[in-house]
């Protein structure tokens, strides 16, 4: 394996980035759509934060499986 | 607000929740879209539209996005591209096909940054409109 290969994000990572992006671009599209005062705001929000952290996560995630891999 | 005036963005990517939701963001922000599964079907399509933008998947099965892009632009030399990719690694691979009226954007995309890649491409600014776009055309 040369290092240019070693360091490529292996296939679950990509997947994983796919995921996270449909999760945080529907939800933030769903919270545009949602009036200030929309009970289903609050919890929109939440799932927004969450996919964010994951996001924030995913170099990490990514290091942890290309060393596996 | 979809605009029936607004520049068209022709969006190219294997994944349908991936289209839909580019197509839905874009449209919002007044932009007219369509959307092609793979290479071979937006190279197809380009043959009865003139899109403003191709948003390419770099990642795609069968022709990918640089091979796609290659041959779309023997036609249409001047057809501006957005290319995403999950593999942030490839954007140092690729950077040799970046040209001018070319941009990358890695998945995963806020809305915000989407449409801010979009209009830039466009109009080389952030602050511009779909319906200013389509208004000041220039080509």
């Amino acid at each position: 394996m040369s290092v240019t290969e070693s360091t490529k994000d292996p296939e679950v990572v990509h997947r994983l980035k796919n995921y996270i992006c449909i999760i945080s671009g529907f939800c933030e599209l769903l919270i545009s759509d949602c009036a200030g005062d929309d009970p289903r705001r609050a919890d929109l929000m939440e799932i927004h934060k969450a996919a964010q952290h994951a996001i924030a996560m995913m170099p990490e995630v990514a290091e942890r499986i290309r060393r596996e891999v | 607000m979809t605009s029936s005036k607004g520049p068209l963005v022709l969006v190219v990517d294997d994944e349908p929740p991936i289209r839909q939701m580019e197509r839905r963001i874009l449209e919002k922000a007044g932009y007219r879209t369509m959307e092609a599964s793979g290479g071979e079907e937006a190279i197809a399509m380009l043959s009865a539209i003139n899109p403003d933008l191709l948003i390419a998947d770099l990642d795609m099965p069968g022709l990918a996005g640089e091979e796609m892009v290659r041959r779309i632009h023997v036609v249409r030399p001047h057809l501006k591209v957005l290319y995403v990719t999950a593999h942030i690694d490839r954007l140092l691979d690729a950077q040799s096909i970046v040209g001018d009226g070319e941009a990358f954007l890695d998945k995963p995309f806020t809305a915000a940054g989407l449409i801010e890649a979009v209009t830039l491409l466009l109009t080389g600014s952030i602050s511009a409109t779909p319906q200013t776009i389509a208004n000041g055309r220039t080509r």
